[in-house]
């Protein structure tokens, strides 16, 4: 209902309506009480923001328990809205403390020093960005966001990345640690993950990478992925191991510190949220987000049904609620097999 | 003797997960949210009639209004008779089926206002939080920040604005 309304009337009827709001709870006399309901009476819009504000104050309380600054923090903060940032440094700056690039840094570690990006909204955030990048996930939740190129990260709690896409590859530095990569498919820019020394390499794959105290630690889920002791540019080095689903690999001091070929994918992804939360997601991205965790894979065959956006919450470790929810939806036939679950038009 | 129109208004913030399906959707609803807040507008003029003096409290009023709109509405939807006018009953009948989608309403809502929160200015962010999750009044915020009760007022009002207007782009 906001539509074609100018967006400074807008605000004006909201701030007017936050502090009408605000009155009431303080209780008004009789001169105000006939203000207000003048107002109120002078547009839809007043009713309309009225209400709105009525709804927006029942969600306030919930809403602010996210912020992860307590009171002290909070302080803190409003008070460097005060400091007056001097436009000119005080004391000219000494040659010295320009951080040196140094040629061979890591172009992550250069990007550590020189990108502190506070990153809100994911997705929508990456479009615009300029690579490289550093994605946070706070240590209280697992951050997740979808590159341009259709990967999906899911970033462990208190893990840092490093990503940086140009023409010819798409690159990772898991700086601190871990995350699941569900890798969108392209096939001219491999996708490259370094965890310390170690490099990571694959196509069209969903694994979990960890850092480790002196090496990485690998899971595969689907697809494969080969490990590499350095940068494979160089001609020495030679790969590790590659890693097909199913499958987790230890990386300790260069060398593969253990193998299992039949790895406990749910205990390897057991840091993954408990739920599944997806708003206007397709059920193609939806299926790709439940095989993430390690279940039975889920083949969407319908390329109609693969494109129908849904919004739900489900129990990531129970993909049967998702495919019972399918099976709900008009002229769709489950099928479950052996190895995986079809999920297709009926006839 | 006991404020009704306190009572309404909380139940108004506490239901506002159904009020929200209706008043302020703009899809989904043949009856839409800008029909319903036009025709509580309509009754709010037409009240003038009694003059506003018999208007005592006009936030009750505008609930009221909000209210009976809703249950003729649901009323009309479902073709059952209207037993007793009990909002709560109203409201439950209405909440029931779409229990689950208002708790994922709810939650979506929950975070997108946590986004907006973070992204206010830092004086707006910190006496929003300080205010809303933390329950401190406007003094002991002011006295925290070193301004007035009123600054801190102010900066509350902004915030609400800042965060209604942000959150109307997903209605």
């Amino acid at each position: 209902m906001t539509d074609a309304i100018d967006p400074r009337l807008l605000r004006r009827a909201a701030e007017q309506a936050a502090e009408w709001y605000l009155d009431q709870r303080e209780g008004l006399d009789a001169a105000q009480r006939a203000r207000f309901l003048a107002w109120l009476r002078q547009s839809p819009l007043h009713v309309a923001e009225y209400l709105g504000m009525a709804r927006l104050h029942g969600d306030l309380n919930g809403a602010a328990s996210l912020d992860p600054l307590d009171i002290a923090g909070l302080t803190e903060l409003a008070a460097t809205e005060r400091a007056v940032v001097p436009l000119r440094p005080l004391m000219p700056r000494a040659p010295s403390t320009i951080p040196a690039r140094r040629t061979g840094t890591p172009w992550w570690q250069q990007a550590l020093a020189a990108v502190a990006v506070a990153l809100i909204g994911g997705a929508a955030f990456l479009h615009d960005a300029p690579a490289p990048m550093d994605v946070y996930a706070s240590a209280g939740e697992v951050r997740q966001l979808t590159l341009d190129d259709g990967t999906l990260l899911q970033l462990d709690r208190g893990s840092a990345v490093a990503v940086q896409y140009d023409n010819k590859q798409r690159r990772f530095a898991l700086l601190r640690g871990g995350a699941l990569f569900d890798v969108g498919k392209d096939p001219v820019r491999p996708l490259r993950v370094s965890v310390g020394e170690q490099v990571l390499e694959d196509v069209g794959t969903v694994f979990d990478a960890h850092r480790t105290a002196d090496g990485a630690s690998v899971a595969v889920i689907s697809g494969e992925v080969r490990i590499w002791p350095g940068e494979p540019s160089s001609a020495r080095t030679e790969a590790l191991a590659d890693l097909h689903a199913g499958q987790y690999a230890e990386v300790s001091s260069g060398r593969l510190a253990a193998l299992e070929r039949r790895a406990d994918l749910t205990q390897r992804t057991a840091w993954l949220p408990a739920d599944i939360h997806f708003e206007h997601s397709t059920v193609a991205e939806v299926a790709r987000r439940f095989d993430a965790y390690g279940g039975k894979p889920l083949r969407i065959d319908d390329p109609a049904l693969a494109a129908t956006r849904i919004s739900g919450r489900f129990h990531a470790r129970d993909p049967d609620a998702f495919v019972a929810y399918l099976g709900t939806l008009p002229g769709v036939r489950v099928q479950r097999g052996a190895d995986d679950i079809r999920v297709t038009r009926k006839l | 003797m006991t404020d009704p129109a306190a009572g309404l208004s909380r139940l108004f913030e506490e239901q506002r997960d159904t009020l929200n399906r209706y008043f302020l959707r703009r899809t989904a609803h043949a009856w839409d949210a800008q029909d319903l807040v036009q025709e509580v507008y309509l009754r709010l003029l037409r009240a003038d009639r009694h003059g506003a003096q018999d208007i005592r409290n006009p936030e009750a009023y505008l609930f009221t209004i909000a209210s009976n709109l809703l249950r003729e509405h649901a009323t009309m939807r479902q073709r059952a008779p209207a037993s007793g006018d009990a909002l709560e009953q109203v409201l439950e009948r209405l909440a029931t089926p779409c229990e689950a989608a208002a708790g994922v309403d709810r939650e979506l809502r929950r975070r997108r206002l946590g986004e907006l929160i973070a992204r206010l200015t830092p004086r707006c962010r910190a006496v929003l939080v300080m205010h809303y999750r933390d329950e401190l009044g406007y003094r002991e915020i002011g006295e925290r920040l070193g301004v007035s009760s009123n600054m801190v007022k102010k900066y509350i009002v902004k915030a609400l604005a800042a965060c209604r207007v942000g959150m109307a782009r997903y209605d």
